[in-house]
């Protein structure tokens, strides 16, 4: 079973690809437990919200997938060549003071899936998030 | 995302239910704005809030450093399993106050 979304990123954007999460947790026929549904929702709001913030891209193409027990996650986008992965984890030992914003939103992504791969293709970035249900 | 706001004096309650994420963190961010003055006695009751993302954790961030300036007080209550999760990925356990 497989749904995809191809849209344009605006201010919208983060609510559209969390939308269309939903639409696809509820259709799948796979019954997905609500912890791992929001552990989905949360990486999908913040691929979106980095890729609005710093790629550039004019169109992004969301395909949602089940394979199994494998629940597969892919972003395309057109935007300049920006790896999440190589992005500085945010420090989490720091004090409220000293903590930096940034990098959370990176962290959680790569804690919350099982697994999470980068590649640039065809000029396009593309991010593939798995979770193992 | 629907808050509600309980005071008292000195100290104000906010009931969410939905979800705190990029689309409503501002949300939450403008209630907060809106209604601090005289504060000194902050509660987050997240019985209703089925997750949050880092968009909601820097608006808990930004609350609880005000809280902190002003020798106040903030706590979080009632958490699920999935928000205690992300406070525990991102260290957040160490700084708000869950109880």
């Amino acid at each position: 079973m497989q749904s995809e979304l191809r849209i344009s990123p605006d201010a919208d954007f983060a609510q559209k690809v969390v939308d269309f999460m939903d639409s696809c947790l509820i259709g799948s026929e796979t019954v997905v437990p609500a912890r791992q549904a929001n552990r989905l929702r949360i990486a999908a709001d913040e691929v979106a919200s980095n890729l609005l913030a710093y790629s550039g891209a004019t169109e992004v193409l969301c395909q949602f997938a089940v394979h199994g027990s494998e629940i597969i996650l892919k972003f395309s986008d057109d935007g300049v060549v920006y790896n999440p992965l190589s992005q500085s984890v945010s420090d989490t030992t720091s004090s409220v003071e000293d903590r930096p914003i940034g990098g959370l939103g990176l962290l959680l992504v790569k804690r919350l899936m099982s697994d999470i791969r980068y590649e640039r293709s065809a000029g396009k970035n593309i991010l593939t998030l798995q979770l193992h249900l | 995302m629907t808050i509600t706001m309980n005071y008292a004096t000195g100290s104000l309650m906010l009931t969410l239910t939905g979800r705190l994420d990029t689309t409503t963190a501002p949300q939450l961010e403008k209630a907060l704005q809106e209604n601090w003055d005289g504060i000194r006695s902050v509660t987050f009751d997240f019985a209703g809030i089925e997750y949050i993302s880092s968009a909601g954790l820097r608006v808990l961030l930004s609350a609880q450093k005000r809280m902190n300036a002003a020798a106040g007080t903030m706590k979080l209550i009632h958490v699920n399993e999935t928000v205690m999760e992300v406070f525990d990925i991102t260290g957040f356990t160490d700084i708000l106050t869950i109880e």
